[in-house]
């Protein structure tokens, strides 16, 4: 007897089950999941796959997106324990990992994340050889660093988030305090994600108008607006919004959306992203930290060379100690 | 002293702008920040207001999403435990309220909602008189009644998310059956947003094709494919994900979304929500209660009613010998 399906439907060939355009996210916590809501409202990916080791969680949270489907327009949602899941996949997201405590800093996270790096990046390359990995898990430099070194891609294919996030904030604290959206204020925060990060006060700019012209001691300490607190407020955002809501997601998620925009449709925008410094500015061990990179349909093509005087380049050396600090002495 | 902003920008206009898409989303719990992402990311308001009455999640919640302005054309956020910022919305989107515990049905949840709303309702009507509510708490049939009495809008603008969601759950699983998309698999669930749904499979149809034309049996319990399964499996979602993750959320969001769009957009789009049906009274007695429980006649209106068998509905003494509606007037309102 045949099925309501066979009278239906008539088979010319068979389904291709090959999608163009995967995304894997690692890790369905508040972060990873704010990456996929974000991701499939974008439209980004004809196939998302989800991977956790909390399984129910996992196929709660599969389950909610598939319901609705409807809605959008990725076709296919999967999820599993198993790294196959992931296979052929042109972007993974790692947001896994032990989650910031309230007044934890990104450092102290290290050596818990580093272990669960070394479990999951090896599978992650064996499915998916030709894919971009993007580290979001903090501290996000280091782990990209990390993730770099285990899974033997080309350097221009492993990126950290980095400082894609303390960016869109800058920008967004100072259209408040101009009254201009976030989209008009330009401005750069490159560094350690984190709270060595260096503000270019030098190319904060408003319809190409710098800001430092109109007024020359603008992000100084005798400066008196006080815009130096802005990116005070930058570093203190996360902790903040930590101990208000237990943790952050939406901006972060959005970041990420942003990012995988940039690769998917080889835009060629400018991020600031955590790539492999050494060599720069006076750099000399193998570091990531976040600086203009173009990101396109092979990870970061290019970077550009931005002029720091000298006081941004202490600074940003100083941001390469701090994370050196920690990363010389970590095993893995 | 010259400030940069005032080095920088010249001041045009006098006047205030007007918001003609104000959204304003009661509740920053799952749900409502589900919603609340959902929204910007289809770029549907001019701006978003959040109420809540935890200020500190309130507030967290509100900074994360300013912080991602940059990366949408994202409108103005703003934040309050007071209501005057929701002045003027388009539309106000209720996620406020109890959530489902795990095995609870969303019936049990009615009377500890009731009592949040008499509190939530006079204050959003005050100070949007002209809006439209969404109403997404459950149990959802239920609070979009109890809105519309408290609100004393006209029916049209007081909507229950009903059975937007299932209707979408429905057609999903009905595509992974036929191995299409769920937007080519055009089905309707209607009634009550909860068990007692009712799938009409009549209707059920993929390019005007109707399935009960293919199995005439679809739906029944002769059904050798057993379609009704598909009914069940929408049944029983809401209370799995709450198993698995302790609470649906993307979902929900979704299907809030395209119901603010077919209304902020004037669409004019047909979809299953939750209004006023024509006699009220009755609808509200032929609910599944009227199944689960054994009948009597309500004092008050003469009706047949429902009497529940088991515990309290409420705190306050309620007298079983009326039916929910009418004993939802008693209590509350009369």
């Amino acid at each position: 007897m045949s099925t309501v399906k066979e009278q239906l439907i008539e088979k010319l060939i068979e389904d291709d089950k090959n999608s163009q355009c995967k995304i894997t996210i690692v890790g369905t916590g508040a972060v990873g999941m704010a990456c996929a809501i974000s991701i499939l409202l974008k439209d980004l990916a004809d196939e998302l796959a989800l991977v956790d080791v909390a399984l129910d969680k996992l196929k709660g949270e599969m389950m909610d997106l598939q319901h609705g489907s409807l809605f959008f327009s990725t076709s296919k949602i999967t999820s599993g324990k198993d790294y196959s899941v992931s296979a052929n996949s042109r972007i993974v997201i790692v947001t896994a990992g032990a989650r910031q405590q309230e007044g934890e800093t990104r450092l102290t996270l290290v050596q818990r994340n580093v272990a669960i790096m070394k479990s999951i990046i090896p599978t992650i390359v064996h499915y998916s050889p030709d894919c971009k990995i993007l580290v979001v898990s903090n501290p996000v430099d280091i782990l990209t660093y990390i993730v770099w070194k285990i899974s033997g891609l080309p350097v221009t294919r492993v990126i950290g988030s980095g400082c894609n996030l303390d960016s869109a904030r800058f920008r967004y604290l100072i259209g408040e305090k101009l009254g201009v959206h976030p989209t008009s204020c330009h401005g750069w925060i490159i560094g350690e994600h984190g709270d060595s990060s260096v503000p270019l006060w030098s190319g904060v700019n408003v319809a190409g108008v710098a800001l430092k012209t109109l007024d020359p001691k603008l992000g100084t300490d005798s400066d008196k607006e006080h815009w130096k607190n802005i990116h005070k407020q930058v570093i203190q955002s996360a902790y903040e919004i930590i101990k208000l809501k237990g943790y952050t997601s939406w901006a972060i998620g959005l970041s990420v959306m942003d990012l995988v925009g940039s690769i998917l449709k080889n835009l060629r925008r400018v991020h600031p992203v955590s790539t492999m410094v050494k060599g720069l500015y006076g750099i000399k061990e193998e570091l990531f930290l976040s600086i203009p990179c173009v990101l396109g349909r092979n990870g970061v093509s290019d970077v550009v060379k931005i002029n720091l005087n000298s006081e941004e380049e202490a600074l940003f050396k100083k941001s390469a100690e701090t994370l050196w600090n920690i990363q010389k002495d970590l095993i893995f | 002293m010259a400030t940069v902003k005032s080095e920088l920008i010249k001041n045009f206009a006098e006047e205030e702008a007007i918001h003609h898409n104000k959204i304003s989303i009661v509740g920053t719990g799952s749900v409502g920040v589900a919603c609340a992402i959902s929204i910007l990311l289809k770029g549907l308001s001019d701006e978003l207001v959040l109420v809540d009455v935890d200020e500190g999640k309130l507030k967290g919640e509100t900074m994360d999403l300013q912080h991602g302005s940059p990366f949408m054309k994202m409108p103005n956020i703003v934040s309050s435990k007071d209501y005057l910022v929701t002045a003027n919305s388009n539309l106000v989107i209720i996620t406020a309220g109890a959530r489902q515990k795990k095995g609870e049905t969303r019936l049990d949840l009615v009377q500890r909602n009731v009592s949040i709303f008499k509190l939530m309702i006079p204050n959003i009507t005050q100070y949007s008189p002209h809006c439209k509510l969404l109403i997404v708490t459950n149990p959802v049939d239920i609070l979009t009644y109890v809105a519309w009495k408290l609100s004393a809008f006209p029916k049209n603008r007081v909507i229950g998310s009903g059975c937007n969601l299932d209707s979408a759950r429905f057609r999903y699983f009905i595509g992974q059956r036929l191995g299409i998309h769920s937007e080519s698999c055009h089905g309707l669930i209607l009634g009550e947003h909860g068990d007692s749904s009712v799938p009409v499979w009549s209707g059920v149809n993929i390019a005007g094709v109707p399935l009960k034309d293919l199995n005439p049996d679809i739906g029944t319990d002769k059904d050798p494919e057993q379609w009704e399964n598909v009914h069940k499996k929408v049944i029983s979602s809401g209370y799995e994900m709450v198993k698995m993750k302790g609470y649906t959320s993307w979902g929900i969001s979704l299907s809030v979304a395209d119901l603010t769009e077919s209304i902020l957009k004037n669409l004019r789009r047909v979809h299953p929500v939750s209004t006023l049906s024509k006699d009220w009274k009755k609808m509200l007695l032929t609910l599944k209660m009227r199944q689960l429980f054994p009948k009597e006649v309500c004092e008050r209106c003469g009706e047949e009613t429902p009497k529940p068998a088991h515990k309290q509905v409420c705190t306050s003494k309620p007298t079983w010998a009326m039916c929910l509606g009418c004993h939802i007037l008693k209590v509350q309102f009369l």
